[in-house]
């Protein structure tokens, strides 16, 4: 990194909400359909059809999405905003084929929240950036471009979207990357967002300039669009600072103006300035009704919120004692951080202690069986059948002895496709570890006489020969006998 | 049998009901006075015969088993203003651009009428996306007054005022942006309504200013304009029942304001209307009226506020027109797709509205001009509100000048934008106003008097007018006659 010149980055973020119908009208939103199927008068913007008269009852194609406007709230509250208490929307009005109103419904001049801040680890440290505002606003449609003719596709026009604003306090391309992840995070936890970045419901600009170390001023900035992974916004940021700097070092200015990221030529490449100073004529959208929220109902969102995962990780390394690295797995996913946590108390319920070794199991039994099991069957946490209490009494019996490890994992592999109770299951199945010492005095003795040279081994000192013995001692009882028992049999009859 | 052309809505409803007439020739007659006239008054843009005569006969039929009990527009035929959307009907707007536009979807108000069981002759002439007071600027030709072809109708609701003056239609549907129903409802000697805004589903309505547009009806009469709005207004939740049920008998305990300025001495109405006026307030004492004059300090700003808003507003609509979806294009890059639709396909009306309405919007001029008017429009509608306290109705003519004639509108000096002072106030304040004929001037033609009410008081304002209209002697059925009445 160049010590003589800081970088300042802000992003402006728009992410698709998951609500069923678009802000405006009762359309679907869902991706793939067949192009302009999901559409009506309203999003197509024919002559006309305006969203809804508040008076007229019964009418059911139009009307503004509750829904849209709660998550509205709840990002905003989730990010630490002022909340607006009048939801006002305007219109941004420029020309592009895919804009079929020639305007875009959005909020300029009463944005749903304005001054809050996200925090987020980074670099080990915890990292704050500033949210200048949040906004809701609709998507445009899409273009698919051929040789000699454009195709329009309507239906992500009128698509409810969140624009997310931060200030340019990110000072990294690293740090902008974490931010990006930060957010993903948080819009995914507050179940708003599905973040699908391939489906172009996470779509990220970069504002980036630079300034000599010894300046306070901001230097000219350019803005990034276009770049469609974070690997590549990573890029494209080092590229334009590396070419913000050549041009300062060689006495030039840097030009405002907009640059398109090209993945081919990796590179920032200056997208047409014709529009640059774009005017776009705002003016409160008369065809809205203003929404004002009740302080009761901003109380109810807020106290919906669910605890966000930078918070979840920090709780679960305070309490639980839990590594780090483990937390994050454990919170990747809001589902499975609440499974965890439930299946403790399950656990608290049958033993009446849970030391850390015990806890540590249980963590790793979430990390690396349940989530590899999940994942192979590509089920969520959400749809399985498996319960906190059935998963805890699992490894409870697994602490105990009562059965095998592995045995344990494939019960818990039946568990998660159908409801079983694990004690019923081992009982039925007589999958339970066997203890019975004579029983297993009589299978070892057969075992020993069948391996006369095993037995030599070990009694001249090869400690190898007798995880022999226990191996074909197990294979024998069909991986269910205790194993320290056989052990110690094996030894005490060895002995003799 | 032309006479039963008219004749008033709910008389001719009752004919029907009782079998006295069929839907199917009446509407025949209908279309073929229709023809008759056209060449004078050009009042259709588009006529809809054959499927005015198709509902005639479904009407005719369902009317037989019993249906339409309680409707009393069934059978009853139509005009609708062609800013108002109808499914797989050209839909023009007067306009070069939508010349061959046929909407996909029907406006909620035609839904309604046509529940109703109403029958929908034609597409009315009107100014160019309702930006005009004359009708002067429709891609379609000018209408004539009926009373007097020498004349305009007024607008933009010209061709809809045309067509119920001419005897051409019993009822039509206009849309008041600044006064664009009742003017020409003054102008032409009928009843003309605007109801408070967004009483009436706008959904289908090709919009001018969004803030300020308001569809409504015209009629011969109050009580056919009334039956009218209790159609556009179904499945609303009223609780005070219909709009054409009159339960007032007089105007006893009715206290009426009007603006002081409203003197020919202080040069804001031409004599003869004002001599009619102090006429209609005698009328209106004579029942049994209180009528009290007092200053509006608003009353100066309401001509350059509507202005402002309504082309500021009109600029962000008519963005759309980019010849993709819908409306006149050729196969050319996008950027000349723009210019055609809305170079070629708007007339100058048009394009000098969308000029100074872009204009106040941008940066520079926001905070000083558009945003000012925005605020000067609360403090008009606060101070109609302020009088509402004192008055139930602000009364006023429905135009200061007499109307013109179109050689007087083409010559230099006339000064296009009077016409809206005393009505563009009920469209920024969204209030209910109706205009009703008053009288005729030396030289034959209609005057107006515009009674205004508190949001949403529709019911008491019809009931009013209704009174009005039956004690003013001036006031007759037939308002197409040659006679000048000499005021001595």
């Amino acid at each position: 990194m160049d010590k003589k010149y800081l970088t300042n980055i802000g992003i402006e973020v728009h992410a698709e909400l998951k609500t069923k119908t678009k802000l405006l009208c009762s359309c679907s939103t869902e991706f793939g359909a067949n192009p302009n199927s999901n559409c009506c008068p309203i999003c197509w913007g024919l002559p006309g059809a305006t969203s809804g008269n508040p008076w007229a009852k019964g009418s059911t194609r139009s009307g503004l999405s509750k829904t849209a406007i709660k998550y509205g709230v709840k990002i905003a509250a989730g990010l630490n905003c002022d909340i607006a208490r009048e939801v006002q929307f305007d219109r941004k009005n420029y020309f592009y084929p895919d804009l079929p109103k020639a305007f875009q419904i959005t909020q300029f001049f009463h944005p749903i929240g304005r001054s809050g801040h996200i925090c987020f680890a980074f670099n080990g440290k915890n990292s704050r950036v500033q949210i200048n505002e949040i906004h809701l606003e609709e998507d445009a449609g899409k273009l698919i471009h051929d040789a000699n003719y454009s195709l329009v596709d309507y239906n992500r026009a009128g698509v409810p979207l969140i624009e997310i604003v931060s200030e340019p306090n990110i000072e990294s391309s690293e740090e902008a990357i974490a931010y990006l992840e930060a957010i993903r995070d948080f819009l995914i936890y507050l179940d708003v967002s599905e973040c699908k970045m391939e489906e172009g419901g996470f779509r990220a600009d970069i504002n980036i300039s630079i300034r000599e170390a010894s300046s306070d001023q901001l230097g000219r900035r350019t803005e990034l669009k276009n770049i469609n992974s974070f690997r590549s916004i990573g890029l494209a940021i080092e590229n334009e600072r590396s070419r913000q700097i050549k041009i300062l070092e060689s006495g030039g200015e840097v030009a405002e103006e907009t640059r398109r990221w090209d993945e081919a030529r990796q590179e920032t490449i200056s997208m047409r300035t014709k529009d640059e100073s774009k005017d776009y004529m705002y003016l409160p959208e008369p065809d809205v009704p203003i929404i004002i929220l009740e302080e009761s109902w901003i109380e109810e969102v807020r106290n919906s919120l669910p605890e966000l995962r930078h918070k979840k990780i920090q709780r679960f390394t305070d309490e639980y004692g839990i590594t780090l690295k483990d937390s994050k797995a454990l919170t990747s996913n809001k589902a499975i951080g609440e499974f965890y946590e439930e299946a403790l108390i399950e656990y608290k319920k049958i033993s009446r202690g849970l030391d850390l070794a015990t806890n540590t199991n249980i963590v790793n039994w979430i990390i690396m069986d349940l989530l590899a099991l999940l994942n192979e069957k590509s089920m969520q946490i959400e749809n399985a059948a498996l319960t906190a209490q059935g998963f805890s009494q699992l490894v409870h019996m697994v602490e105990n002895g009562a059965i095998n490890r592995g045995i344990g994992r494939e019960i818990l592999n039946k568990m998660i496709a159908k409801e079983i109770d694990p004690r019923e299951y081992i009982k039925t199945k007589n999958l339970g570890l066997i203890d019975d010492k004579s029983l297993l005095r009589e299978r070892i003795i057969e075992i020993i006489k069948a391996n006369p040279q095993a037995v030599e081994d070990y009694k001249s000192g090869k400690t190898k020969a007798l995880t022999y013995l226990m191996g074909q001692t197990m294979k024998a009882m069909k991986g269910q006998a205790n194993a320290k028992l056989v052990e110690e049999i094996i030894v005490q009859t060895l002995e003799d | 049998m032309d006479d039963i052309l008219k004749k008033p809505a709910y008389k001719i409803s009752e004919l029907i009901k009782s079998g006295e007439i069929s839907v199917v020739e009446l509407v025949e007659i209908q279309l073929k006075a229709i023809e008759i006239s056209e060449g004078k008054y050009n009042s259709y843009i588009t006529i809809l015969r054959d499927e005015a005569i198709n509902k005639a006969k479904e009407v005719q039929s369902m009317l037989a088993k019993g249906e339409f009990k309680d409707s009393s527009l069934a059978g009853i035929p139509i005009a609708i203003k062609d800013n108002i959307s109808m499914r797989n009907i050209k839909t023009t707007c007067a306009s070069k651009t939508l010349k061959d536009y046929k909407p996909i979807f029907n406006a909620r108000v035609i839904e309604k009428f046509e529940s109703s069981g109403a029958i929908i002759i034609g597409k009315t002439n009107m100014d160019e996306f309702a930006m005009g007071s004359s009708s002067k600027s429709s891609y379609f030709g000018m209408t004539k007054n009926p009373r007097n072809t020498d004349y305009i109708p007024g607008g933009s609701s010209g061709g809809s005022a045309a067509a119920v003056a001419g005897n051409e239609a019993f009822i039509s549907l206009g849309t008041d942006t600044g006064g664009s129903i009742r003017q020409p409802a003054s102008y032409c000697g009928i009843v003309g309504l605007k109801p408070t805004y967004d009483l009436v589903s706008r959904y289908g309505l090709i919009p001018f200013a969004s803030s300020l547009d308001a569809l409504g009806p015209l009629a011969r009469n109050v009580k056919d304009c009334a039956i009218a709005l209790d159609v556009m207004t179904e499945n609303n939740n009223k609780s005070y029942g219909k709009y054409s049920d009159f339960s007032m008998e007089d105007l006893k305990g009715i206290k009426i304001g009007v603006l002081d300025e409203l003197t020919s001495s202080k040069g804001n109405l031409n004599p003869e209307v004002e001599e009619n006026f102090l006429n209609s307030i005698k009328i209106l004492e004579e029942q049994g009226a209180i009528i009290e004059r007092f200053p509006f300090e608003m009353i100066s700003y309401m001509t350059q506020v509507y202005f402002d808003i309504s082309c500021a507003e009109a600029s962000s609509n008519m963005g759309r027109y980019d010849g993709i979806r819908y409306g006149l294009s050729r196969d050319i890059e996008i950027d000349s797709m723009f210019d055609i639709a809305q170079y070629d396909g708007f007339s100058d009306d048009v394009k000098e509205r969308i000029l100074y309405g872009a204009d106040i919007l941008r940066k520079e001029n926001y905070s000083e001009v558009f945003e000012q008017a925005m605020k000067t429009r609360t403090l008009i509608s606060k101070e109609f509100e302020k009088a509402f306290t004192k008055y139930d109705i602000i009364l006023n003519p429905t135009v200061q000048n007499l109307v013109p004639t179109y050689e007087e509108i083409f010559s230099k000096d006339f000064a296009g934008f009077l016409s809206t002072k005393y009505t563009a106030g009920a469209n920024l304040a969204g209030l209910p106003a109706i205009s009703i004929p008053s009288g005729i001037d030396s030289r034959g033609m209609p005057m107006g008097l515009q009674f205004m009410g508190r949001p949403f008081s529709e019911k008491e304002l019809l009931n009013i007018g209704y009174i009005y209209e039956k004690s003013n002697p001036f006031w007759q059925e037939n308002i197409i006659t040659k006679k000048r009445y000499n005021h001595g």
